[in-house]
């Protein structure tokens, strides 16, 4: 029962910053934004998070920071593909290479190590016992005592579905991805919803690092986002943007990358590495075949 | 166009003019010896690579060398580059080879006057000029094995359970973790032949997450004590059985007060001390090119160690690894190697 205790709650951890980052990747997919800098703008404000947790000895201050740090990689994206019309997709890619590079330095400089930076002093995001629930016995260590980036996430799962589909902002978010020239003659300027996508991904994905680097493990590794960034671009494009979809897709990663441990008690290491990849395909066969089958219908 | 010809002509004269002095032999003001490490991963893993690095730099404050450190950073197409200026500029090579021992090889050959000294594994080129380094990792690991079975089956101390099962976190299958692997394994079974020995591997050596989760499993199989081979990634572990409250083992620096009364020991390879060791045979001039060095618990090159791990550990336990450790050295007990299928 332990063993499976630990995988539900494996699995959560490990989709907690993938969600965090597909939701804010959500956002620019419905602007009609290539936005694939979620990978550096996690990493960003993994190391922020840090920064601010250990000299401010406090984790809202480092949260704050990593929310920032984030955000800094998100006007660099702005700037070069709103303003100079820069294309996006090498925007990003020369953004995500900015990141780790940035990282890496500031990690020498500020904290002269190298590699890993761990030190007492980074105070870690809490986890948040819910009185009552906790008590439950199985489901009590399931839905209790999570950390509190992962109430976010749920919190932030629901929101964005609202704010996508039943805001106003939500619907010209849609229309500057879908018809952009339309919007821009209907008086509502294209550029300022995406640069409001853009910054809401940075939020988001400034709660994704800092989870990763105050939530599950208290440090920083350079490098540390390890293509979760990635993996959250694939989840979005999966599911067309759905958040709902996207929380399903998350966990299913999670669950596939915890499982792929777990079968090492009777499978070669080698092969279970492969599973968290044979998952995506098989979930990217099955959504292919039922948008085959929903096209057929139309 | 006869502008275009002049500028032409001078643009050519000018970088035959730069290369040429930039490529002219170095004066050497003073006969200052240079050494240079190469690293196939990159420093900072507070570990194995970090500990070849303070040799290095004992070196340059004892010796007066000149020192540089080449980092790979784990990509493939940075060994034979680096290999080429690590050759092209220093006397004495010492270079971590792993996933390039080919390339290794042929420039050793071309560069037959340069010292190689190649660590932690066995390289031999065709003119026998390159002298290894071999840890006997097998060892201290199979001290590490005889810490880990003890911890689990003493149930007076805090937080452990009757399961007879421990717990070991990997980088990758390679040949110098499987080592460390068989030998924990075989320390374990040295105290009770009862132990079970859970195996986790990443396939990465940098994901500290990942290593969390893979502990965080070994602990819910059972396991109290968890053992890491993980380099960087291994932080994960050490933090994991913090959060729990269990233990973990140290690889390659002492790392027991990264985690303060949770990292019971560590199991260390001194990879600084087999440089510095080296080197004196340089200085003294008794190196001999070629040959094989095999540096055990013996010289103190590997070794466990508890200081630093808030004297959690009964005395009982130090004081078996005490007597184990004296028996080893004095060939009273025998050491499996492993060897690679």
């Amino acid at each position: 029962m332990n063993i499976m205790i630990g995988l539900i709650n494996g699995m959560i951890a490990a989709a907690t910053p993938i969600l965090l980052a597909a939701l804010g990747g959500t956002l620019t997919y419905y602007a009609g934004i290539f936005n694939i800098a979620m990978e550096g703008m996690m990493l960003s404000g993994a190391f922020f998070a840090v920064l601010g947790s250990y000299f401010f000895h406090s984790w809202i201050v480092g949260i704050l920071f990593g929310v920032l740090g984030a955000i800094l990689i998100a006007l660099i994206f702005i700037f070069f593909s709103i303003f100079l019309k820069v294309d996006e997709f090498v925007t990003g890619v020369g953004l995500n290479l900015f990141a780790v590079g940035l990282t890496t330095y500031l990690l020498r400089q500020i904290f002269n190590v190298k590699g890993a930076f761990t030190d007492p002093g980074i105070v870690p995001i809490p986890k948040i016992q819910i009185p009552m629930i906790q008590n439950i016995p199985v489901l009590g260590k399931i839905l209790s005592g999570q950390n509190l980036i992962v109430y976010i996430a749920l919190i932030a799962v629901i929101f964005i579905t609202w704010l996508v589909f039943k805001t106003r902002f939500g619907l010209r978010l849609r229309a500057a991805g879908y018809n952009s020239t339309c919007l821009d003659t209907s008086g509502v300027s294209s550029n300022l919803i995406r640069f409001h996508s853009l910054m809401l991904c940075g939020i988001l994905c400034g709660f994704a690092g800092s989870f990763l680097s105050l939530g599950y493990v208290t440090l920083f590794t350079e490098n540390m986002s390890a293509g979760r960034g990635w993996i959250s671009l694939a989840a979005v494009i999966l599911v067309s943007g759905n958040p709902l979809g996207i929380a399903l897709v998350s966990l299913l990663f999670g669950f596939a990358d915890g499982l792929g441990l777990f079968l090492q008690q009777s499978l070669p290491s080698q092969f279970t590495s492969m599973v968290p990849y044979v998952a995506t395909l098989i979930a990217l066969f099955i959504y292919s075949i039922r948008k085959k089958k929903k096209e057929a219908l139309i | 166009m006869k502008n275009r010809k002049l500028l032409f002509l001078i643009s050519i004269v000018l970088i035959v003019v730069i290369s040429a002095s930039a490529f002219s032999p170095v004066h050497k003001a003073d006969a200052k010896k240079r050494a240079v490490y190469l690293i196939n991963g990159s420093l900072g893993d507070n570990a194995f690579y970090d500990s070849g690095q303070a040799g290095m730099e004992y070196l340059r404050d004892q010796y007066g060398l000149d020192i540089r450190t080449i980092e790979c950073g784990f990509d493939a197409g940075q060994y034979e580059p680096s290999l080429e200026a690590a050759a092209g500029y220093a006397d004495i090579i010492f270079v971590i080879s792993y996933g390039f021992e080919d390339q290794l090889k042929e420039i050793a050959d071309r560069f037959p006057e340069k010292i190689f000294v190649n660590l932690d594994t066995i390289v031999e080129n065709s003119q026998k000029t390159i002298t290894s380094v071999d840890f006997i990792e097998e060892e201290s690991a199979f001290l590490a094995g005889v810490v880990a079975a003890m911890v689990t089956t003493d149930t007076t101390i805090p937080n452990i359970n009757a399961d007879k099962l421990i717990g070991v976190v990997g980088g990758d299958v390679d040949p110098v973790v499987d080592a460390f692997l068989f030998a924990y394994e075989n320390g374990a079974h040295y105290i009770d032949p009862e132990i079970k020995v859970e195996r986790k591997y990443l396939g990465d050596w940098e994901d500290t997450a990942k290593a969390k989760q893979a502990t965080l499993q070994l602990y819910d199989l059972g396991a109290d004590i968890v053992f890491q081979v993980a380099a960087a990634a291994g932080m994960g572990v050490l933090q994991a059985s913090g959060d729990r409250g269990l233990y973990s083992i140290g690889v390659d620096t002492n790392q027991n007060n990264i985690i303060p009364g949770h990292v019971a020991a560590s199991d260390i390879k001194d990879v600084g001390m087999a440089i510095i060791n080296v080197y004196k045979t340089i200085d003294e001039k008794t190196y001999v090119p070629g040959t094989i060095l095999s540096y055990g618990l013996a010289t103190k090159a590997v070794d466990v160690v508890f200081e630093g791990n808030s004297d959690i550990l009964p005395k009982a336990i130090i004081d078996k690894v005490d007597s184990l450790r004296s028996d080893i050295i004095s060939g009273a007990l025998k050491i499996d190697i492993y060897q690679a299928e």
